[in-house]
């Protein structure tokens, strides 16, 4: 189970910076502010994830 | 449920705590999870090409909405949710309000959930479908009600397992979405394109914010849960974070997508967007009429490969989970009458239990009634060409799905607003309870000779919500009229209660919050934390004392 919220959380990181890279490719746009947003909170999401998780295992 | 025995030696029952972390999760997400099945047609419907700055910015209020929850819930771990904490904060009118409000988006929550089940199911069967067959569609949308209703009255709910294991597939069939979507379909140059051509008015754009904030309501479940959690203290801090990201997530993904996504055109791919016979870009036709209600399942549809596989399951895992929300709004609007009316803001029978089934029967009835008025309301114009033509008239021709958006939206500003005073209240007045988790940017200060934290997070998401408020009283034609009303029909009602039983009117009836708070703490098993509240309070007696001699 914490295998797969660890795999969870790396897509999430991952996801969010070939969001944020594909973007950032076309050049700076206001209208692309939205889906900038959106890769940051993805990135933030899995880096808290990440961080939970190793927090967990250097506990256990 | 647990015996426990009580201050006055009777036996009380009380809400076994058997929630765990997933649980929790689950708990939420199959509530708050499902509301972007129903934001995203109507948002798309109403801010077209700005639908993603309208979820950024309803996201952005919805963060501040969930930190305060966050807080508050784990520092008042009890099952009566935001009503709860603005009756604890700001009193018991203040209270009734709240709780008013949170009755009147549960029971909206109970029709618009099953009406959209509904939607989602006639993407695989057809003869479901609102615009050709209405009476058909009505018919089982009511026959759905009534069975929640029933299987509320008899006991029988779905279990943290169930909940958990639609939750966890919703979760990973979301991602996939996300993935194959950016991946292979995600154009950013028809994103800039979309935004350019399909900028709505000022007047659309505020009516799409008012409509996302749809998407985020149901924070309730997380406090509703507290109560039957493990160390919620410790545990729901964790969990909510994670579901407000969660669900942000998913709202910012699907506005990009329909706004940026090229439809698949491929072997297996559905058929083009056409709506009368002309080819629609993507966002145009999910948020017309006749998708608005299923969006998410026509999206899935049109991504790229998993499309083909989504197009079977989606509306089905759509449904079940819209379902279970709808359920929630059957449970959750008992249970927040049943907590009203033994905090005497509601009258008693509100309290009146089944005799066979031990469940509070009236509460359930009562307010399943009202939300099978609402869908009649809402049903109407579809029904009756008579009924259509006085819509056209007066309500600029609203649709039953926006009809009930416009309430919802409605009672979710209204209660969260309150649930930010009584945040900002309660960390003034309330200093000494301990908060495991706090929301961060705070203004140190001192009242009452205690040491306390302003939040400015709470000022900053009033300022949201408020601006919601106002938001949907510009923009919803149904909203403005209906929603106030049930506001000042309910407080009419609680006057002359509170008039005819002799308790004070604009007062608070006299509470010891102290033993209150020190009953929860020990119920919930934070006994470090009523330790550390026993020594703040006695801290606080000796200061108290020492400021007293001469």
């Amino acid at each position: 189970m914490n295998q797969a919220r660890f795999v969870f959380s790396f897509i999430y990181v991952a996801l969010g910076i070939a969001i944020i890279v594909r973007l950032l490719h076309f050049g700076l746009h206001r209208e692309l502010f939205g889906g900038v947003a959106l890769g940051a909170v993805l990135i933030a999401f899995g880096v808290y994830r990440l961080a939970f998780y190793l927090r967990m295992r250097a506990q256990s | 449920m647990t015996v426990q025995t009580d201050v006055a030696g009777a036996r009380t029952p009380q809400l076994r705590r058997s929630v765990k972390p997933w649980g929790s999760f689950a708990w939420g997400y199959s509530d708050v999870g499902a509301d972007i099945f129903v934001g995203l047609g109507l948002v798309l419907g109403a801010a077209a090409g700005a639908s993603n700055i309208a979820f950024l910015f309803a996201g952005l209020v919805y963060v501040c909405i969930g930190l305060a929850y966050t807080e508050l819930a784990a520092t008042y771990p009890v099952a009566g949710g935001g009503q709860y904490f603005v009756l604890r904060g700001l009193g018991d009118i203040f209270g009734f309000i709240a709780g008013w409000a949170v009755l009147l988006d549960f029971t909206i929550d109970i029709t618009l959930f099953a009406w959209s089940c509904v939607d989602y199911l006639s993407q695989l069967v057809p003869q479901l479908l609102t615009v050709p067959h209405p009476v058909t569609h009505f018919v089982v949308v009511l026959m759905l009600i009534c069975g929640l209703c029933l299987l509320n009255v008899i006991g029988i709910r779905e279990s943290t397992a169930f909940n958990g294991i639609v939750s966890g597939l919703d979760v990973v069939s979301e991602t996939a979405i996300l993935f194959f979507g950016f991946f292979f379909a995600f154009n950013p140059q028809l994103l800039i394109h979309t935004m350019q051509t399909s900028w709505p008015s000022t007047f659309q754009l505020m009516n799409g914010v008012s409509l996302a904030i749809i998407s985020f309501v149901g924070l309730e479940s997380i406090s509703q849960a507290a109560q039957e959690t493990q160390r919620p203290a410790s545990i729901i801090p964790r969990t909510s974070i994670s579901l407000i990201l969660t669900i942000l997530i998913f709202a910012l993904s699907y506005s990009n997508l329909a706004l940026g996504m090229q439809p698949w055109s491929g072997h297996g791919a559905p058929p083009p967007p056409m709506v009368h016979g002309h080819l629609q870009p993507l966002w145009a036709y999910l948020g017309s009429s006749e998708n608005n209600g299923k969006a998410v399942a026509v999206l899935a549809s049109y991504v790229p490969f998993y499309g083909a596989l989504a197009a079977l399951y989606v509306p089905l895992l759509g449904s079940v989970l819209l379902l279970i929300s709808s359920n929630s709004g059957v449970f959750g609007s008992s249970r927040i009458a049943y907590a009203m009316s033994s905090s005497k803001l509601l009258p008693s029978f509100f309290q009146r239990v089944h005799g066979r089934f031990r469940t509070p029967a009236v509460s359930i009835l009562a307010f399943t009634a009202v939300a099978i008025v609402e869908l009649i309301f809402a049903a109407l114009p579809g029904l009756n060409a008579h009924a259509a033509m006085i819509y056209r008239k007066f309500f600029h021709g609203e649709d039953g799905i926006t009809f009930l958006g416009d309430l919802y939206a409605f009672g979710a500003a209204t209660s969260y607003s309150f649930v930010f005073i009584a945040l900002i209240a309660l960390r003034l007045f309330d200093p000494l309870s301990p908060r495991k988790f706090k929301i961060p940017l705070n203004i140190p200060m001192r009242v009452r000779g205690e040491r306390v934290e302003f939040p400015v997070v709470a000022v900053i998401g009033f300022i949201g919500i408020g601006s919601i408020l106002v938001f949907t009283m510009i923009t919803h034609e149904i909203g403005r009229v209906a929603g106030p009303a049930w506001l000042i029909c309910g407080l009419i009602g609680y006057l002359i209660y509170r008039r005819s039983r002799g308790l004070p009117i604009f007062r608070s009836q006299p509470r010891n919050w102290r033993i209150a708070q020190l009953e929860i703490l020990r119920t919930s098993g934070e006994l470090e934390l009523m330790d550390e509240y026993v020594n703040n309070l006695r801290e606080s007696e000796r200061r108290r004392d020492e400021a007293r001699q001469p």
